[in-house]
């Protein structure tokens, strides 16, 4: 981040030009002026859009003023500082607004043996009867069986993520298509369903046993923290670590977040497609090839494209079948 | 009134919903330390996104949606500063955003509102404050204000200036109930120290 200007002095800039503005229409050099000023640093717009909306908010007390009490000559503000403000909060008296609070609950399992699944675009939170959490992705389909003697977990389809408990010499069991995992300790891990008899384990916390179906792995492997496993029908297993920070991006779709490290355009739809039925339609390869970073709400694609539009200076079309973003030559 | 650098109506949107909820942002962002990041920086950036936003009106709860931007605005940080130390990933794996699901109806006319405001103005230097008051309340255009005060034009517009200079680090205390801490608070340049304020009327 640019750091030729401190912050303060900023905010200063910034509130002498709205009150210039205030004053009287600026002259074509001033608006050129500002502009010019906003366009050097992006963090003058932020400090100038707060100046704006900061004195905006106070021309509320004019229609305040107006709710009940009578207009008051402007000297008596001027008078003693506490007199004048004593008059002030007088005319303000009243009572206080009452917040409401908003409980999301979660739903919990009882029965031993259950399916559970999610319908496209949802992602369902659950807390396991053994106190494990977990985690559907959007179009999910699992069957659990929990009991005392056993915790297993079959992934039908979609992805999954698991923070499982240590349980008392009862480990827990993922089975995926071609892949099954055991988890012998307390563990936080992703396992998804990939098309094409594929499934991919990332661990993020803990550690847990790999073994493939097919049995050609003759002993388990062991996946640490921060691990990811590729199991590919046909194909040798690839393991790579991960940094941290890509193991939480890989699982940034359990809160609702799809996040971006450099994925093209065209990977970002494909991924946004995942979880709403409004379609992002990348118009030129050119725009496709692009690459985006952040955090973005998998369920608004829309936004998504608004601020992907402003970062990357793209037109933004909207249409019957979805947003459409293409390149503004 | 027409901004440029910012699209229309989008003052008067911040304004109204967006100010109100920076108390609790700001204070939200406080309470995640181990970040290098500074919450005035955060604030500044987040205002900057949601100045440049080309349309609000799909913006539902502003209050969540201010939350979600600045969230996002320390992620990309985040992922830019490379070295990240593995507590700070971790304290926005599952952020406990406070969520807010009351309608802008709130923000209708109330008298909580015109005492909080009333306050933050009281506290301003005296000829600020009158030439804040004439501007505000009583509507005078800034010549006009001139001319009542016997002062220049120029030196009204240092006022007005100066007015919404102290307001801008005094408005992020917040008008709710709770007394909102904030980094903004502790730093020099601050006129005012809050503690002089009273907590409850």
């Amino acid at each position: 981040m640019m750091r030729q200007c401190s912050r303060k002095n900023i905010d200063d800039i910034a509130a002498s030009w709205v009150a210039r503005q205030d004053r009287a229409a600026m002259l074509p050099a001033d608006d050129a002026e500002l502009a010019a000023w906003l366009a050097l640093d992006r963090r003058h717009l932020g400090a100038y859009a707060r100046a704006c909306a900061v004195f905006g908010r106070f021309d509320r007390l004019r229609a305040l003023q107006g709710d009940g009490s009578r207009p008051v000559h402007p000297y008596r503000y001027g008078a003693a500082g506490m007199a004048s403000r004593r008059r002030f909060l007088y005319l303000a008296a009243g009572g206080a607004a009452a917040a409401a609070a908003c409980l999301v609950g979660g739903i919990s399992l009882r029965t031993p043996s259950r399916r559970l699944s999610t319908r496209f675009g949802e992602v369902a939170r659950t807390v396991l009867p053994d106190g494990s959490t977990l985690v559907l992705d959007s179009a999910t389909e699992v069957v659990l069986q929990i009991s005392r003697s056993r915790r297993r977990l079959a992934l039908v389809r979609g992805a999954i993520r698991l923070d499982a408990v240590q349980g008392d010499r009862r480990p827990f069991e993922v089975a995926a298509s071609i892949a099954r995992i055991v988890v012998p300790v307390a563990a936080s891990l992703a396992v998804r369903e990939r098309a094409g008899d594929a499934v991919d384990v990332v661990v993020r916390r803990g550690g847990a046993e790999l073994l493939e179906e097919a049995a050609r792995l003759a002993t388990p492997v062991r996946l640490g923290a921060n691990m990811l496993a590729s199991v590919v029908a046909g194909q040798p297993l690839q393991l790579v670590a991960l940094s941290a920070v890509e193991v939480r991006r890989r699982l940034s779709w359990c809160d609702g977040m799809l996040s971006f490290d450099g994925d093209t355009l065209a990977e970002a739809a494909a991924e946004f497609a995942r979880y709403s039925r409004f379609r992002l339609v990348i118009d030129d390869r050119k725009t496709a090839a692009m690459r985006v970073v952040g955090r973005y709400a998998a369920d608004d694609p829309a936004g998504f494209a608004r601020t992907v539009a402003l970062s990357l200076g793209l037109r933004v079309r909207r249409d019957d079948g979805g947003v459409h973003l293409g390149s503004n030559g | 009134m027409k901004r440029p650098g910012l699209p229309e109506g989008r003052a008067d949107w911040l304004a109204r919903f967006v100010i109100p909820h920076e108390a609790a942002l700001r204070h939200w962002l406080a309470r995640r330390t181990g970040l290098r990041l500074e919450v005035d920086d955060v604030v500044q950036e987040t205002y900057a996104v949601l100045a440049g936003l080309e349309d609000v009106g799909h913006v539902h709860n502003p209050r969540a949606y201010l939350f979600a931007t600045a969230h996002s605005v320390i992620l990309q940080h985040v992922r830019r500063a490379q070295i990240v130390p593995i507590e700070t990933v971790a304290e926005f794996d599952h952020p406990d955003m406070p969520h807010d699901d009351l309608s802008p109806d709130r923000y209708a006319i109330s008298r909580q509102e015109l005492r909080w405001m009333s306050t933050l103005i009281a506290e301003l230097p005296a000829k600020c404050r009158e030439a804040f008051l004439l501007r505000k309340v009583e509507g005078f255009s800034q010549r006009e204000i001139a001319r009542r005060m016997g002062i220049s034009e120029n030196t009204v517009e240092k006022h007005i200036s100066k007015g919404l200079r102290l307001l801008m680090d005094t408005v992020v205390r917040g008008e709710g109930p709770r007394p909102a801490r904030t980094s903004a608070g502790k730093e020099k340049g601050q006129e005012h120290d809050a503690a002089v304020l009273p907590q409850k009327h």
